[in-house]
């Protein structure tokens, strides 16, 4: 299936790049009037909340955009701030971590929503406890009293017993279960020992010769670790017959993926079907910045990949530290106001 | 806040996502103590009986940078999950130790792990089989001993209880304070401590002299014999030192510093305290946050010398202080909050920060040393060359030309109206208290709209409820429909001078491309009039001849039942004003007169409409004007003027009111800088008085002139409608005017509808210009060359008593005046004939700055 990047990435001013969502991606809340306060302030903005990603555009020029997958994130608050426009209000600060460097972003609500950004806390907590659906789990607890634990939407459609994993030297016999997100193995003997793979990890089904014979082999994606997973199912003709059922869900999965997401904002959702005069904000367009140079200011910090940071253990302080400078020691660095301590 | 950052390499939800957890919940051991290589493994258990045994390590490759590393470990972290599965009870509590009789089996020889239910003590084993791939491995949980308990359990420690070598075993506290030890052999004691114990809390075994630590209700930290406990039925319980903490204890660690102390660490809820295993206090030290978890340890060994003593404290407000002793050496700022804290050996990281949040987020980082100073880094931007922009905006510009043809308009025109169907009806029934009718609209788009606005314009007779519909979103062929209420306006200028109600629509379509249309309704005069006696003696009068004569009677078929002569009142619903309508059957004319100008003017657009419909349709041959306006009484001027006069005084009293409004908020922005300021000095209440007094003066002088500037606003409002309702009526009488095309053209020119007032120039003085000319022309009599001799654009200032004068002059036109002057008149127009009319000027350039405008084509006019 096209890989997912939306969650797994940050992307800085690809335009309109909120018209296009990836199939299965829902847009769950808007948010009108914020501010892009560290990169682009002084524009109002929208963000869109889908099931994978926060994404921010600005009204006043379409250049700006942001888009920052749920995965990426490492912590998001938000803080009462005080803004010149609107008293008192809400700032989402939201800190990510990719491959590459460190972002900070902040968003300032300007909108007359007292929510603020609540919908998004609770939709990201919904992305951080459904990794079910996107991840490929091992020997994790899935099971209670040996039956499966059904996530909401799925679709149980074939449970078959008797099946080896092929994954240690006499192989291991277990259960097999195939739902519309995933596929899930355990074994008979430990349920401790299972698998859960979402169609979303799977790179390719085949099957293929093996020292066993003929097996199932999936090969799961370099985010859910580069496996090749074998699996043995007796009589062949049985094989054949899964090795169908699996490449089918899996072309369904892929064009209509289930990402797990589920956030109900009916509630606030009340809208009206027509608006009113005041509820168009006016664009003023004499701030509008015709160059976006603030690429960097997102930048949490210097991050220089010049400098190799190793782990060493510090004695003084009995903790695992960044390896320090040359010509630098804790001291150096912690009593600034000179030697005091010593004396 | 501290500068520095604790990095995260390796991070893991919990299947349990609720906030499940306490300090209890978390352990780090080396599960299999025979294996030096082993490093520490993780334990997490929830309140709600989930159990994960991670086995965090990190890629050993140090050409990785930590950031790398951390990217690693975050995107493949399923193989550190070596078991994890729900209990069916909730877990307590868990340790780790050598629980068990070492067996000569040597894959027995590891640590075990201690699972606290309510009211089970399970005692396990993990059993792991490798496989060919790191999916192939598969753990096991198997059942050493279990222990049934007769009470509900709150915690429990573990340690070397008698001094035995080689050995760990158990001890449980329960809810109500007792406590029962688990001996390896299966052999279990209870004990009952003295008192009551209402509020168990955590408590530790310290090896060095045997004894358990425990905090008593009464916030005595108490020191117990273990020999004395485990043979409590022989004598009665006494502690055999015990000191007063003050406070609850959050946690509790022992360590052994020297060969002869041993030191208990307390984390308490506001202070952290250290006590010698001798009952002496060593320090206590007051924390000024609020404490969430302690982590305490030693660096070195007990008999060395440089034993240090290390605490760990974990904060709310998201920080890691790291003292030694009683000395901050460290801080660190948390990437979550931290309800548990340890210290864990991994491979490729030993000494790592082990941390659990309240809702089974763990996460296992090391302190970065680098200060995050948030620093932009330089940005390589070359200047804006202004040069190659002009040359870029100037193409642009170009493009943008080339690209916009005008002569679509009309076609484009035709497709909006295709685009968006309207249909509108006006309904007086069932209608709400005082409404007067009720306007309810319906259409249709036929593509799909990004946005659709419906604007009522305002028509001052008639009030809307609302008047400005506005959808976002609309589908082709969706119907949408909406409804107003309408009400008769009863303010001073609310009188009714047209029966027609104008929709505009805009809509903005799926390619953002913008249209407008005009929709109108008209309200039958039936229900806005209704039949009253002829009046006599009214101020204003309006002669109308018409060829051929109808019949007032079947003018006014539509309200009039009765026989009506040759005299017919009318009057306004909302008003009351009556218009007299006279017929003169032998000279083929009508009178009409009123007292109110608007009324008048609003009855004969509607007679005139009506007998234009009636000549079209009988006598279609005849070419000539059938309908012509006599004249008008200089009356009707006159109150032009007088508008105009009112609505340039009433302009330059705004205008004062603004300049002072203007420069008393530019003082009371001064004032409050200087309170501010003052403010912040502290300064004395005798220095704040004088200022006070000027904010407090300043604010109310505001005030008034706010108050009074709106009242000069309506005011002026109120003539600008009298003034644009009388050029109104003027404009038609203008165009029905029995004058030559030309002269009609220009005077059309000078009286137009819809007056617009801007903050620099009135409207009246953009119409000076028009009028200088016009009454320049006159006064040049047809004389060609001595016009173009003599006029200029006047530069000066705007003069009310000049414009006013040639304004009547030029309108005289319409008054009964001597045909002698009619004459002068008509002449003077044939000047410009052959030339650029006025009409076309005026057409193209009203509503630009008139002087400069006039002045270039006037030299357009010199050089035809």
């Amino acid at each position: 299936m096209a890989k997912v990047w939306e969650d797994r990435e940050i992307k800085f001013d690809v335009q309109n790049i909120h018209k296009k969502l990836h199939n299965g991606e829902r847009v769950l809340d808007v948010i009108d009037s914020v501010e892009d306060t560290k990169g682009n302030a002084g524009d109002i903005g929208r963000v869109i909340v889908t099931n994978l990603r926060f994404m921010w555009y600005s009204l006043t020029n379409p250049k700006f955009t942001l888009s920052i997958g749920f995965f990426c994130i490492v912590t998001m608050n938000a803080k009462n701030v005080i803004s010149r426009l609107r008293a008192n209000t809400e700032a989402l600060y939201i800190l990510t971590s990719s491959t590459k460097q460190r972002f900070e972003f902040i968003f300032t609500d300007y909108g007359t929503n007292p929510a603020h950004f609540a919908s998004i806390f609770e939709i990201y907590k919904k992305y951080q406890t459904t990794t079910l659906y996107r991840e490929l789990k091992l020997r994790s607890a899935i099971l209670t009293d040996g039956q499966l634990n059904i996530l909401k939407h799925e679709q149980v459609y074939k449970q078959m017993s008797g099946i080896y994993n092929l994954s240690s030297d006499q192989g291991n016999l277990g259960v097999f279960i195939i739902t519309n997100i995933r596929l899930v193995w355990y074994a008979d003997a430990n349920e401790s020992f299972n698998i859960s793979l979402p169609y979303m990890q799977i790179i390719s089904v085949k099957m293929r010769e093996s020292k066993y014979g003929l097996a199932l082999v999936i090969q799961t994606a370099h985010s859910a670790g580069n496996y090749v997973l074998g699996f043995r199912i007796d009589p062949q003709e049985k094989m054949e017959e899964i090795f169908k059922e699996i490449s089918s869900l899996y072309a369904v999965y892929s064009e209509t993926p289930i990402f797990g997401v589920d956030y109900d904002n009916t509630v606030k959702e009340k809208k009206e079907e027509m608006l009113r005069i005041d509820d168009i904000p006016e664009i003023d367009e004499a701030t509008s910045n015709e160059i976006n140079s603030k690429f960097t200011m997102y930048l949490r910090e210097g991050d220089s990949n010049s400098r190799r940071a190793t782990l060493s253990y510090c004695k003084e302080l009995g903790f695992a530290i960044e390896k320090l400078r040359d010509g630098f020691s804790i001291k150096d660095l912690w009593n600034v106001m000179g030697d005091a301590e010593e004396k | 806040m501290s500068l520095f950052k604790i990095i995260e390499y390796f991070k893991y939800q919990c299947p349990d996502d609720n906030e499940n957890y306490d300090s209890f919940s978390l352990t780090c051991a080396r599960l299999n103590a025979e294996n030096e290589e082993q490093k520490d493994s993780v334990i997490i258990t929830s309140h709600s009986g989930f159990i994960s045994i991670l086995q965090p390590s990190i890629s050993d490759d140090r050409d990785l940078n930590s950031q790398q590393m951390a990217a690693v470990a975050i995107e493949y972290h399923h193989p550190n999950v070596v078991y994890e599965t729900k209990l069916n009870q909730p877990i307590l509590s868990v340790l780790s130790g050598n629980f068990v009789q070492y067996s000569t089996q040597k894959q027995d020889r590891q640590n075990v792990i201690a699972i606290l239910h309510p009211n089970k003590l399970v005692i396990y084993s993990l059993v792991t089989s490798e496989g060919f791939a790191e999916h192939g491995q598969q753990s096991k949980l198997q059942i050493l001993h279990q222990h049934e308990l007769t009470k509900s359990a709150f915690t429990m420690c573990k340690g070397n209880f008698g001094g035995v070598k080689g050995k760990e075993f158990i001890c449980v506290m329960f809810l109500d304070g007792s406590l029962r030890f688990f001996e390896q052999d299966g052999i279990t004691q209870t004990c009952i401590l003295p008192g009551s114990r209402t509020i168990p809390s955590p408590f530790v075994y310290i090896p060095r002299i045997d004894c358990f630590m425990i905090l008593a209700p009464n916030w005595d930290l108490e020191c117990y014999r273990y020999l004395s406990l485990s043979e409590a039925y022989e004598r009665r319980l006494t502690p055999i030192w015990s000191i007063n903490v003050g406070e609850y204890i959050l946690d509790m660690n022992t360590h052994q510093v020297s060969n002869t102390e041993s030191v208990i660490v307390l984390l308490g809820e506001n202070n952290l305290i250290c006590i010698s295993d001798t009952g002496k206090i060593k320090f206590i030290k007051k924390l000024d946050y609020t404490p969430l978890a302690l982590c305490s340890f030693t660096v070195g060994w007990f008999f060395e010398p440089e034993c240090k003593l290390m605490i760990a404290v974990a904060t709310d407000n998201g920080s890691l202080l790291i003292y030694q002793n009683t000395t901050l050496v460290w801080c660190a700022e948390l990437v979550d909050e931290t309800i548990a804290l340890k210290r864990g050996n991994f491979t490729g990281i030993s000494g790592a920060i082990v941390t659990l949040n309240s809702t089974g987020k763990l996460s296992i980082g090391y302190l970065g040393s680098e200060p995050h100073i948030f620093k932009v880094p330089p940005l390589n931007l070359s200047k804006l060359d202004y040069e190659k922009s002009k040359i870029e905006l100037e193409e642009m510009e170009k493009e943008i030309n080339s690209s916009v043809d005008n002569s679509d308009i009309p076609y484009i025109n035709e497709t909006a109206e295709r685009e968006v169907e309207i249909k509108s009806r006006l309904e007086f029934d069932n209608l709400n208290k005082n409404a007067f009718m009720r306007l309810s609209v319906k259409f249709t788009p036929h593509i799909n709209l990004e946005q659709i606005q419906l604007y009522i314009s305002p028509n001052p007779a008639f009030r809307m409820s609302t008047s400005t519909f506005f959808y976002n979103d609309l589908q082709a062929h969706e119907r949408h429909s909406f409804e107003t209420e309408i009400y008769l306006s009863e303010t001073e200028v609310g009188e009714i001078f047209s029966t027609v109600l104008t929709i505009v629509v805009t809509f903005i379509n799926k390619q953002s491309i913008a249209r407008v249309l005009q929709h109108s309704v008209e309200v039958p005069l039936q229900n806005i009039a209704t039949v009253t006696q002829p009046q006599k003696d009214d101020i204003f009068k309006v002669t109308l001849s018409a060829m051929p004569v109808v019949d007032i009677a079947a003018l006014f078929s539509d309200i009039t039942l009765a026989d009506v002569g040759q005299a017919l009142g009318i009057k306004t619903l909302n008003y009351e004003n009556t218009v007299t309508i006279i017929l003169a059957k032998n000279s083929n004319r009508y009178r009409l007169q009123s007292n109110s100008l608007v009324t008048l003017a609003f009855m004969l657009n509607i007679i005139i409409e009506r007998l234009s419909q009636i000549s079209t349709t009988t006598d279609q041959k005849n070419n000539s004007k059938s309908i012509t306006v006599k004249s008008i009484p200089a009356s009707t001027i006159e109150y032009l003027l007088s508008c105009i006069e009112k609505h340039h005084s009433m302009k330059n009293e705004m205008r004062t009111i603004a300049d002072l409004l203007a420069s008393k908020t530019i003082e009371m922005r001064l004032f409050e800088r200087c309170f501010l300021v003052k403010m912040q000095g502290k300064a004395s209440a005798q220095t704040m008085d004088g200022i006070e007094m000027l904010l407090k003066d300043t604010y109310n002088e505001i005030l008034k002139l706010s108050s009074q500037y709106k009242a000069v606003k309506a005011n002026l409002n109120k003539v600008q409608t009298q003034l644009s309702q009388t050029i109104y009526f003027i404009r038609k009488v203008i165009e029905y005017a029995d004058l030559p095309q030309k002269i009609t053209e220009n005077l059309l020119c000078i009286m137009r509808p819809g007056l617009m007032d801007f903050s620099e120039q009135t409207c009246i003085e953009a119409l000076a210009p028009y009028v200088d000319y016009l009454y320049n022309i006159y006064q040049a009599k047809g004389n060609q060359n001595q016009f173009y001799d003599n006029f200029s654009f006047r530069n000066d200032n705007f003069s009310l008593t000049r414009f006013s004068k040639q304004l009547k002059h030029v309108l005289s036109i319409l008054v009964d005046s001597s045909s002698d002057d009619k004459k002068t008149m008509e002449n003077a127009f044939i000047i410009e004939e052959n030339e650029t009319t006025m009409a076309s000027i005026g057409e193209s350039e009203w509503s630009s700055k008139s002087t400069n405008t006039l002045l270039k084509i006037n030299e357009q006019l010199g050089e035809n």
